[in-house]
């Protein structure tokens, strides 16, 4: 993980992980930019499988699949 | 999983679990996914990440529950499609059975005006025959 002098995420990570979770590029720089500036990448990653589109994305399986307590 | 999913997954388990993540859950893991899909969610469920991974499958569970009892709305439309679609079919079933239908009764009527015609002959006939028989006893008295 590459993180820059002014504490800013990597570019690069952040382009990855929307490939990883979302399945998809970011829509645009300014969203980029946005999650640059999150403390970690995990904790980009995580809101990225928190959120609707992902949920949406893998309804089926989350469904299917034993999520817990 | 092939080798391009499981690069990806190492991928994502190292940004999540950090440098603390243990190859022994990474391993098991992968072989309990079918695919990298299944992988990013029980890696969340089930893959021994730090505490802040726990609201996410928390929201998850949410998510399912919510729908369970709530259908949403994408579904109410298909089964309302379905709905529509089963109606459409059964008008035209109905309409072809009222033409069937139709057909039978003009059949019936011309075969019960024909009926008419037969027993208003055989009535004619019944009658002749009746007139024909006094004549015939008539001659047969002047005869004796």
């Amino acid at each position: 993980m590459k993180v820059f002098g002014n504490n800013l995420l990597a570019r690069d990570d952040i382009v990855e992980l929307y490939k990883l979770i979302l399945d998809r590029e970011p829509e645009s720089d300014q969203v980029i930019n946005e999650k640059r500036r999150v403390d970690s990448l995990a904790n980009v990653a995580l809101g990225m499988l928190m959120s609707e589109e992902f949920i949406n994305n893998n309804r089926d399986l989350l469904a299917q699949l034993d999520l817990g307590e | 999983m092939n080798k391009e999913d499981r690069d990806r997954a190492l991928r994502l388990f190292r940004v999540l679990a950090g440098p603390q993540g243990k190859d022994a859950d990474f391993q098991r893991i992968v072989k309990a996914s079918v695919g990298f899909e299944e992988f990013r969610i029980r890696l969340v469920v089930d893959g021994g990440l730090p505490r802040a991974a726990e609201p996410v499958a928390a929201a998850w569970r949410s998510h399912i529950q919510r729908r369970a009892t709530a259908p949403d709305t994408n579904e109410l439309m298909h089964t309302l499609e379905q709905l529509a679609a089963r109606q459409t079919e059964l008008e035209r079933h109905l309409r072809e059975r009222d033409a069937e239908l139709l057909d039978r009764l003009r059949h019936l009527d011309t075969l019960t005006t024909g009926l008419g015609e037969l027993r208003k002959e055989a009535a004619q006939l019944r009658q002749l025959i009746t007139k024909y028989r006094r004549a015939v006893l008539q001659l047969a008295e002047v005869a004796s």
